[in-house]
């Protein structure tokens, strides 16, 4: 929670509260071509350098690109790696003295595409935002760019705004929330009316199960494409063996290992598995939408993920009205209007 | 100068006075029916009330011409359904280091998630075998509040899982619980 918060501070206030004595520092990585064909090697640069470029017309904010990167890590003998593991990024943000860091990897497609995944740090918030976009190569590379930080814009914005996807009127949709009552029903009321299928699930039961602490830790979705997600530290793992452990304590190691691999390494199987049952016993939900309220019922956050992709489509923040109903007609005018191509 | 002063109060009085009647303000009505529950049609009716309004609420329905069904629990979970996640992050505390909690709690997170998800698995399954046991075709929720405060009601229809009525009801001074039942029957009963 408190990371949330931190990470909701930095990107919402640090980078546009005008007062601040400094403006925020955003490094740039490596695109790292991972297609294999090192005739691409050159855009390793060429990518984040424009993204760089793109992002200082719309923000106060000092840029970092690669070879200044790479010139800051020489004074502590180190080069810039071309990745990274997200572990390791909060130790990198601190030698360079960035706010946030941004690197990624691109691969070549056939018909002349490419396909960019980007992941986006902030110092502090051990979290990463991860997501993929896919243009051509020669005519539209461009535009790739420009769409590239159009959506880092949208994604350190008030709204922290992701979306891939339209999800028009007529979608089925469940909703997973921490609101109850009349209020849940003017949410249903106003998806209903616009006309959005709306699954029984969490509306079958008279009381909410979820708190409003609870719901926030639906905020993290992992997926393939697209994801936003805790950072797991997997140095701090420890599983220590000598003849002092016995029976009991080895059953502990083997139970932690357990909960670590099913529940973290391999979470994208375990709940796409888990939601693959709840599409089909609901007959078949398009959207699976997390919506978090606040106590008073005055502001949301989103998160929708495709059930048969399994991918996150859609993740926005600090939608505000003055009712369940209001918010909700908010988020059917985004959710509903074109995804730019 | 006068003038001044008292508009200087004024404005934090008016500001006061707005804020309590924002929060104060009754929620709106609300009502959509996707597909009206036909007369005759089975029903499972939930309501949180005493056993004694709960049978005015299902006399309502059945002199409406609804068939019944004897479900009458308010709640349809028996312990071992519900997963109790408080215990077992208890457990998960006091088995690690500092650093290996904030390292499971990505672990935690979506532990809790499944929950979650395997919670509306668990109830979807309740409500198939409601349907088959007891022959329901639509599961009617209802929860009758005392005036200024908002009853609201709720249907799905178990074959599809899906949602096809809702109301919220400001109830009025007056209303009795008949009426509102009644008004809810109506409501459910048509487009």
């Amino acid at each position: 929670m408190k990371r949330i918060v931190l990470a909701a501070l930095l990107l919402s206030i640090i980078i546009f509260d005008s007062r601040a004595d400094a403006d925020p520092t955003m490094a740039f990585g490596y695109l790292t071509n991972t297609s294999g064909d090192s005739n691409y090697d050159y855009l390793e640069t060429i990518f984040p350098n424009s993204f760089a470029n793109s992002l200082r017309k719309s923000f106060n904010i000092n840029v970092l690109k690669p070879h200044e990167v790479n010139r800051l890590l020489a004074k502590d003998d180190c080069t810039l790696e071309k990745s990274y593991k997200d572990h390791d990024m909060q130790r990198l943000m601190e030698r360079v003295s960035a706010d946030f860091f941004i690197l990624g990897s691109f691969v070549t497609l056939p018909l002349n595409r490419v396909q960019i995944t980007m992941s986006m740090y902030a110092k502090g918030s051990n979290t990463v935002f991860t997501f993929t976009n896919t243009g051509r190569m020669e005519t539209e590379i461009f535009r790739l760019v420009d769409r590239i930080a159009s959506i880092m814009v949208n994604f350190f914005g008030r709204e922290n705004l992701y979306r891939s996807v339209s999800v028009r009127p007529g979608a089925r949709l469940g909703i997973i929330t921490n609101i109850d009552g009349a209020d849940l029903n003017d949410l249903y009321y106003t998806f209903m009316l616009k006309g959005y299928r709306i699954a029984g699930m969490q509306g079958n039961y008279l009381k909410g199960i979820v708190t409003q602490d609870e719901i926030e830790r639906f905020k993290f979705v992992s997926a393939v494409n697209n994801s936003f997600d805790l950072i797991t530290d997997t140095r701090t793992f420890t599983f220590r063996f000598g003849p002092w452990a016995g029976e009991r304590y080895l059953d502990r190691i083997s139970d932690i290992r357990y909960v670590y691999r099913v529940y973290d390494l391999e979470y994208q199987k375990t709940r796409n598995d888990v939601l693959s049952k709840l599409s089909a016993r609901f007959g078949g939900i398009d959207n699976l939408l997390i919506i978090g309220f606040d106590r008073g019922v005055r502001r949301a956050w989103v998160r929708c993920l495709d059930v048969r992709e399994k991918d996150l489509v859609w993740m926005q923040s600090n939608i505000t009205g003055g009712t369940s109903g209001e918010i909700a007609a908010k988020m059917i005018e985004r959710m509903s209007s074109p995804v730019e191509e | 100068m006068m003038v001044r002063k008292s508009l200087r109060l004024s404005i934090p009085v008016l500001a006061l006075i707005g804020t309590l009647l924002i929060s104060c303000a009754p929620r709106r009505a609300v009502r959509y029916t996707l597909s009206p529950l036909p007369q005759a049609s089975s029903l499972a009716v939930i309501v949180d009330s005493p056993n004694n309004i709960k049978n005015i609420v299902l006399m309502q329905f059945l002199k409406s011409g609804y068939r019944v069904k004897a479900f009458n629990a308010t709640d349809f979970y028996t312990l071992s359904d519900v997963y109790d996640l408080k215990d077992f992050k208890r457990i998960s505390y006091y088995s690690g280091s500092d650093n290996s909690l904030i390292s499971m709690e990505k672990s935690f997170n979506n532990i809790y998630k499944l929950h979650i998800y395997n919670f509306e698995l668990n109830k979807a399954d309740t409500l198939d075998e409601i349907r088959n046991k007891f022959n329901v075709q639509y599961l009617v929720l209802l929860d009758l509040k005392n005036w200024e405060q908002v009853s609201w009601g709720r249907a799905i229809d178990l074959r599809s899982q899906e949602l096809v009525w809702v109301e919220n009801y400001p109830t009025k001074y007056g209303d009795s619980v008949e009426k509102v039942v009644a008004h809810m029957i109506d409501s459910m009963s048509k487009r």
